[in-house]
């Protein structure tokens, strides 16, 4: 696992003290409760949430596609188009009416 | 005073300047801060957060932070930071965009500058929805054709045929709502437009992280209604027909991507089908574009608007161009609202202490640009059409600054020398043949002028003997002889000068088949048996020209790649299409775009041998046919003939739109033809 810009957003720099592990599915392994970590909220796809109190605890999971902000989810495109055609048919509206008001 | 609907427009282009980068992320309270090297990682945290003009604020005008566009952004990201890296004691900070956005803010931002053109006649545009349908399935060949280039120039890049695809729905319904404003922007303002052509060399207009240029979308609508509209020239329309079915029937695909890099917008990224025919359309439309313009122009062309619109045009690129050079956050905005191909030059200084390009992509092109609107100016204030007052007098000035930052001395002195026919003409009458020869001499005392001072990369001595194969000797020094030898280039030198021996280095084994077919053939035609008293070998005399004009060593490396087989060197390859070229022979010894650096070999390769001879054949014919001292495009046109010879002005839209303006000014054209 390397520690790329998805990781440093969302769980920030790599302490100096931990040591990078790749836990992977291991079910066996227990994530280390880090004190000066402050607790950071991750979600998946389907809406799961987990609280996650280590840096490499968060690294894991954000590797394994969970994020911390469900937005990443949403998708941006539908909302932009849905908006843009809103905005032209207010605008056809619009136009129709004055021109009918015009005449 | 500004009136109501000038002061909304001024109001709109002021938001499309500030809002796209002010909208900061309100669910949370991050704060700009100063860059350095402590707050790199709260950056890097904090992406999407902090708006890029948040950013400017807190950090002012530090020259050490260098600003970029980050365009694999999400939605969400745009005209925020995206990312801070340290590099050096500079600090890169990538700005969030994403090329749905960019599509709507940069049309808009160009439409409203349009909307500024003075109303004249309306012009009621004919077939209306179905040139619009018929501009959607082109882009849509465009994106299929190109899908490489766009897979990574945008994140959620997606051409799957489907109603959940909301990426390629929202790119059709902007592009249809840009259709709408063209129609709406262009019925009244048609019959101006012409007036305000020198303007596309300001406004190169190309769209951020698109291979598409808003001027070509604009002249293909035009270039549709031109064929709906009016009787159009059938002849060449059929020829041109003819070329596009052998293109197409011809055409081998290849994976490779070529790197437009500053021929972005208005150049073929890949081979295949779609890309190919949509570029040879929009050729063929941009084209009958200009003609559409003009056409609808004639009433109301007014040449001494269009000249002070060049000079206006020329201080302007000046002017950007320093302040870029300055000011990194002027560099970006001026590459986003300007549309250019490629970021304006981050120094006053020239490139190697030779040209300066300022905005342009190419100091070649934007130097015959300078030279073109001096001599345009000049012609009518000669002509006393034009009284030179202060402010002309400054932009004038400016336009020289800029020619001469440029450095094209192909440009200068033909320009001079054009202008001196030019006043000899005004003078005493004289006749096209006089002309011609005035010319031939005149080009034979450049060439030996130049010819002194040259020296060819491969030897520093340049001999007649050298130099007469100059052009053979760049391009086996670019080929593939001697592959995976140590030191090639020596090998080359011993046998080319040492043993003054073509013939025995295409016998050492391999080197006969690595060679292009264009460079066999030239080595060929230079060696060959027949010699005529007193005339000399046509090689020997070309490279003699390209050595005199400083093109040795670019043509040299465009034969070592150059390598067509009979029915691409007859036809080509299609327009705009440079993949074939690229990827086609000899990838490995020339790095970066080396452009063949003459629009002649760009005819050859796109058009073909044929193509070639008929454009030729066509633009000589309109130069002789329609000689005519007082039209000031008649100088023009040969000056852009003379300086295509060793430019790729060809390859760029703005260059190209002169080019056909020029030869239009020089036809009597009439509404109905």
């Amino acid at each position: 696992m390397e520690i790329n810009q998805k990781i440093i957003e969302q769980c920030g720099i790599k302490p100096t003290n931990v040591e990078l592990i790749i836990v992977g599915n291991d079910p066996n392994f227990v994530f280390a409760n880090d004190p000066n970590f402050q607790t950071v909220v991750l979600y998946d796809i389907e809406g799961n949430v987990i609280n996650v109190n280590s840096w490499l605890e968060c690294a894991n999971y954000v590797n394994g596609g969970w994020v911390n902000n469900l937005d990443v989810f949403i998708n941006e495109e539908r909302i932009l188009f849905f908006t843009i055609l809103l905005l032209t048919t207010v605008g056809i509206v619009l136009k129709r009416y004055y021109q009918n008001k015009i005449a | 005073m500004i009136g109501t609907k000038n002061s909304i427009k001024i109001f709109l282009i002021v938001l499309i300047l500030l809002l796209p980068w002010g909208v900061p992320n309100l669910q949370d309270n991050v704060e700009a801060k100063n860059i350095d090297s402590t707050t790199v990682g709260y950056y890097q945290i904090n992406t999407c957060d902090i708006s890029f003009i948040e950013a400017l604020l807190k950090n002012g005008f530090n020259q050490n932070i260098i600003y970029e566009f980050d365009n694999y952004s999400s939605i969400k990201c745009f005209g925020k930071i995206n990312g801070v890296d340290q590099v050096g004691e500079n600090f890169k900070v990538a700005v969030g965009t994403n090329i749905l956005i960019n599509f709507l803010i940069q049309s808009f931002f160009w439409i409203l500058l349009i909307s500024f053109i003075s109303r004249g006649e309306k012009r009621e545009f004919k077939n209306k929805i179905s040139s619009a349908a018929f501009l959607i399935v082109l882009f849509m060949l465009h994106l299929f054709g190109e899908s490489k280039f766009y897979q990574i120039s945008s994140k959620n890049f997606d051409l799957e045929v489907s109603f959940s695809n909301f990426f390629i729905l929202s790119l059709i319904l902007n592009f249809i709502i840009v259709i709408y404003f063209i129609w709406i922007l262009f019925e009244y303002r048609l019959s101006n437009l012409i007036l305000y052509l020198p303007f596309v060399f300001l406004l190169s207009s190309t769209f951020d992280y698109m291979n598409y240029n808003f001027l070509l979308l604009v002249f293909s609508f035009f270039g549709i209604q031109n064929l709906i509209e009016t009787d159009f020239s059938k002849k060449y329309s059929l020829t041109y027909l003819s070329f596009c079915l052998f293109w197409l029937l011809r055409q081998n695909s290849n994976g490779y991507l070529f790197d437009v890099d500053k021929l972005r917008g208005f150049s073929n990224s890949s081979l295949n089908i779609p890309s190919v025919l949509f570029w040879m359309l929009s050729f063929y439309l941009l084209i009958h574009g200009i003609i559409y313009i003009t056409k609808n122009s004639l009433q109301n062309i007014d040449h001494i608007v269009i000249v002070k619109n060049f000079l206006i045009t020329g201080s302007l690129i000046t002017f950007f161009g320093f302040l870029s050079a300055y000011s990194s956050i002027f560099n970006l905005f001026s590459y986003y609202y300007f549309g250019l191909n490629k970021r304006a030059m981050t120094e006053i200084s020239s490139i190697s202490g030779n040209t300066w390009r300022g905005l342009a992509p190419s100091a070649e092109s934007i130097g015959e640009f300078f030279a073109y609107s001096i001599f345009i100016f000049l012609f009518y204030v000669y002509k006393k059409q034009i009284k030179i007052t202060w402010l002309y007098a400054i932009f004038l000035l400016i336009n020289i600054i800029g020619m001469i930052r440029a450095n094209n001395v192909a440009a200068i002195l033909s320009i001079i020398v054009l202008f001196i026919l030019f006043v000899v003409n005004q003078k005493i009458e004289v006749k096209i043949r006089s002309i011609l020869i005035f010319i031939i001499i005149i080009f034979l005392l450049i060439l030996g002028f130049f010819f002194s001072a040259r020296e060819i990369s491969i030897s520093p001595e340049v001999s007649y003997e050298v130099a007469s194969k100059s052009l053979i000797l760049e391009g086996l020094k670019y080929s593939n002889l001697f592959e995976g030898e140590n030191d090639r280039n020596k090998n080359v030198s011993r046998y080319l000068e040492g043993e003054n021996d073509l013939g025995t280095i295409f016998l050492y084994p391999g080197n006969s088949e690595a060679i292009s077919s264009s460079l066999k053939f030239v080595s060929n035609a230079f060696t060959q048996n027949v010699n005529i008293p007193f005339v000399p070998n046509g090689i020997a005399a070309l490279s003699l020209f390209a050595l005199s004009i400083n093109r040795s060593e670019k043509w040299g490396i465009f034969l070592s790649k150059y390598n067509p087989n009979t029915s691409e060197f007859l036809f080509g390859t299609g327009p705009l299409e440079l993949n074939s070229y690229f990827y086609g022979h000899n990838t490995g010894n020339v790095d970066g775009l080396v452009l063949p650096h003459s629009s002649i070999l760009d005819i050859l390769l796109f058009f073909g041998f044929f193509g070639l001879l008929l454009f030729t054949f066509f633009v000589l014919k309109i130069l002789v046919n329609n000689f005519n001292s007082d039209n000031p495009y008649w100088y023009l046109l040969l000056f852009l003939l003379i300086n295509w010879v060793k430019s790729d002005s060809i390859l760029y839209i703005g260059p190209f739109i002169l080019f056909v303006f020029t030869l239009i000014q020089n036809i009597k054209i009439t509404n109905k033809d």
